[in-house]
């Protein structure tokens, strides 16, 4: 990855960014420094609490356009700064899917929730169905058309959401915990259809999340925030391993990596590097312990 | 409570009334409304409602209608009663009968008839154009007479908040009811809209973000994922519309707008007895929804 | 804190979709509202507080759009006939909008004074629709105390403004102070320009509409009483 990115200019460039609410005493994000490069696959890791929706939210110029407080630094997106573009301009570049599904809603029809972006960025009618069609399909609703969102369930909700935010064919999708209200089998088809739109399209996506196994499994790199604070900025592989860190900051490390973690302080021996998925770490344990 | 659940209106169907643009509906309920509202003639606003009654019940939307014109019933009987004393006719009145401090008028039976059939028509032909229009088309037509997308998506919105609202509200009233506190007056109902209030607010900011976030408001050409056309039978329709709308106006016109007034003549037992059944009407539907809100 | 208020008050202007998104929650309330109000028979309409805040908040003219939304939403899922009574809802809005802009929201009494205006205005606007397309009736309570003016002998347009204008009074005051109780729990950004008295407990307020609009029945009465006479 480094190789190719150090030809290609960032797509996100985050300096120095603090912001403090205004009814807040305390900085939720202090000092916030790093680069994403197009394509990537980034999830952000943290408390509730560690400024994992502010920093979401400075993406696109909602911080610091639409909420009150005191922002210093600043957040470049594509060489733009979201305090000088509008959100709304912003928005054909970032697409934002917030974690609260119901209050994402605003149209009569699945169909018409969809459409609204696509409408508002001047699709001619025969692509914007190809594009409905196509987003329904990648997130499972298709058939739905006409239903209202309030009948959906949660789930449903929520990958609607997601459908209204990729058919507008965002360079860049940044979701803000997007699986909270889903069920196992929902937040598997979210992280399916999320891998499949940065392989697939290349889009590049920041993703907010606590669920560190499915991080583990499709992010490019992580970033883990503590109480505003950016901790680390690294490969998944490389952060996981870090046992000692993540637990010290109330976080956990996806299973197998803590299991071969004591099975290390126990005195085995494990490779160096620990795996960080179920399949990886099928291949790294087969033979510890022996075979009968 | 559940009985409070608002009636949405559109009812889906194919008939010829919901093949029809919504231009072509709008521009006949404000010509019926013109024209009802300047002829004065009881039995032509009768065969008119007439008429549209039929179309109801082509269109399949009768159930439907029955149940809004429901929610008119104490206004016209609040009608009939203040028309029937006091007629919207010039004086001089003839008068009928007495009922103590009330003195019931010929052209006060005659006033209450009109008044009462015109808004009972117009508000079936309305009726009829809301049962049968899809919301979305509305909005859409709404646009394409220019009227600014931000207007149109609001309505949208309300509509979609008024259910949510609405089941807020019934939850902290039926909470408030549970802590056996009396869940009705004023002391009841004004604390509970608060917290809807700031609830919806909670809603607001995270829509407003949302549309932000769709490029909502945003800098260029907008496109419509309602395609709505205008067929050739709607702009025959709009133009026969127009041209029958001339001829009625000339009509009425020269005819005054049909005021009989002076040549009907009503018995005064019928005076007497519309009267008293509008009194009787109006307090029968305060009970009957009364009864219906205590189940 | 007093830097963050500093810039409360620095803030040039609320956002677009903050307005755009007010505005149906508050036409919804409306509507919501006046359900209510019917169901429970209260002898109010509660038709206009969404129209109060938005007025209060973002501006008069903002506030008509909300009224005239609420009429259209009401005309939409439940009956056209209403429609003409979008023009009290504008009125109500403009003068709440104007009122707070000429700082009538200053202390309790003025807040009083304002919320009568409106009710003052409103009942200019709906009486002549009342009259002439309704023949008087309004099919609610208010209709039976219609009826005592006109067994008294009164014209029925004053009638109709006579009755009218209690019930419209009863309903502005407690609208403009539940709008305020509103205003209270409404986020900073929306409210930190506007120069508003604390709120009130309600039950206070409706006490003192009760007083109030049972004073002006009475004179009405006295009035009404010595013409016939």
């Amino acid at each position: 990855m480094t190789a190719t990115n150090a030809a290609k200019e960032p797509i996100i460039r985050v300096e120095g960014l603090s912001f403090k609410y205004a009814t807040a005493t305390e900085k939720a994000l202090k000092e916030i420094n790093f680069t994403v490069f197009p394509g990537e696959y980034v999830a952000i890791l943290g408390l509730s609490g560690a400024g994992k929706t502010t920093l979401c939210l400075s993406l696109n110029g909602i911080i610091p356009q639409m909420v009150m407080g005191e922002k210093e630094g600043r957040c470049l997106i594509k060489g733009q700064d979201t305090d000088e573009v509008p959100v709304r301009e912003m928005a054909k570049t970032v697409g934002m899917v917030f974690d609260n599904p119901e209050y994402q809603l605003t149209q009569l029809t699945v169909e018409g929730e969809v459409a609204l972006g696509l409408e508002n960025l001047g699709i001619p009618y025969e692509e914007m169905l190809t594009r409905i069609k196509e987003a329904l399909k990648v997130v499972g609703l298709e058939g739905l058309e006409e239903r209202s969102p309030m009948q959906l369930s949660g789930g449903q909700q929520q990958r609607l959401a997601i459908a209204a935010a990729m058919a507008m064919y965002p360079e860049i999708l940044v979701l803000d915990e997007p699986t909270t209200n889903l069920d196992p089998i929902g937040k598997e088809e979210v992280f399916e259809v999320l891998q499949r739109l940065n392989r697939e399209k290349g889009m590049t996506i920041v993703i907010a999340e606590h669920e560190v196994e499915v991080i583990a499994e499709y992010a490019d790199r992580v970033i883990i925030l503590d109480r505003g604070e950016l901790i680390t900025n690294g490969p998944p592989a490389e952060v996981f391993n870090d046992v000692e860190t993540i637990s010290r900051l109330g976080l956990r490390t996806p299973q197998v990596t803590e299991f071969g973690y004591r099975l290390k302080k126990k005195g085995h021996n494990l490779p160096e590097q620990l795996p960080i998925t179920l399949q990886d770490a099928v291949k790294k344990y087969s033979g510890v312990g022996g075979k009968k | 409570m559940n009985n409070m659940q608002l009636i949405a209106n559109y009812v889906p169907g194919k008939s010829f009334f919901h093949r029809l643009h919504p231009s072509t509906k709008i521009i006949w309920v404000l010509g019926a409304l013109l024209t009802v509202f300047f002829i004065k003639d009881p039995l032509i606003i009768f065969a008119f409602l007439v008429v549209v009654l039929v179309l109801i019940k082509a269109s399949n939307t009768f159930a439907t209608y029955r149940a809004s014109l429901m929610l008119l019933l104490p206004i016209i009987f609040g009608l009939i009663f203040f028309q029937i004393v006091a007629p919207a006719f010039p004086k001089p009145w003839t008068p009928l009968a007495r009922l103590g401090p009330f003195v019931l008028y010929n052209e006060g039976v005659y006033s209450a008839l009109v008044l009462s059939l015109r808004i009972i028509s117009v508000a079936s032909f309305a009726l009829l154009f809301i049962m049968t229009t899809y919301p979305g088309d509305l909005f859409t037509t709404m646009r394409m007479w220019g009227v600014p997308y931000e207007i149109s998506f609001m309505v949208t919105t309300t509509i979609q908040l008024i259910p949510i609202l609405q089941k807020e509200m019934n939850i902290i009233l039926s909470a408030q009811r549970s802590r056996a506190m009396q869940a009705s007056g004023f002391s009841a109902l004004l604390p509970s809209i608060i917290p809807v209030f700031a609830g919806a607010i909670e809603r607001v900011r995270q829509m407003s973000m949302t549309l932000e976030s769709r490029a909502f408001g945003s800098s260029g050409k907008k496109t419509s994922i309602r395609q709505l056309k205008m067929g050739t039978l709607d702009y025959t329709l709009i133009i026969l519309t127009i041209i029958a709308l001339i001829g009625i106006f000339y009509l009425l016109w020269i005819n005054q707008g049909f005021d009989r007034s002076q040549q009907m003549i009503f018995p005064a037992p019928a005076a007497i007895i519309l009267f008293l059944g509008s009194i009787i009407g109006f307090f029968g539907i305060l009970v009957l929804f009364a009864r219906r809100i205590k189940n | 804190m007093t830097t963050t208020e500093a810039k409360l008050v620095k803030r040039p202007r609320i956002p677009t979709t903050y307005i755009v998104a007010l505005i149906p929650v508050a036409a919804a309330l409306n509507i919501v509202g006046s359900t209510i109000n019917a169901a429970l028979r209260l002898p109010t309409f509660l038709d206009m507080i969404g129209t109060a805040v938005v007025a209060m908040t973002l501006g008069p003219w903002w506030g008509a759009l909300a009224g005239l939304i609420t009429n259209i939403g009401i005309a939409i899922i439940r009956n056209p006939v209403s429609l003409p009574f979008a023009l009290c809802n504008m009125v109500g809005a403009l003068v709440w909008g104007y009122g707070i802009r000429w700082k009538m929201g200053k202390s309790f009494g003025r807040l009083l004074i304002l919320s009568m205006f409106v009710g003052f205005f409103v009942s200019l606007t709906a009486v002549p629709i009342y009259v002439l397309v309704f023949g008087g009736a309004t099919g609610h309570f208010g209709d039976m105390l219609t009826a005592t003016f006109v067994a008294m002998g009164q014209r029925l347009w004053v009638s109709v403004f006579s009755s009218n204008i209690l019930v419209s009074f009863t309903d502005k005051i407690i609208s403009t102070f539940v709008a305020l109780a509103i205003l209270g729990a409404l986020p900073k950004e929306l409210t930190s320009h506007l120069e508003l008295v604390e709120q009130k407990n309600l039950k206070t307020v409706i006490w003192i509409t009760l007083g109030i609009v049972v004073g002006i029945a009475a004179l009405l009465f006295i009035m009404f009483t010595n013409i016939a006479g």
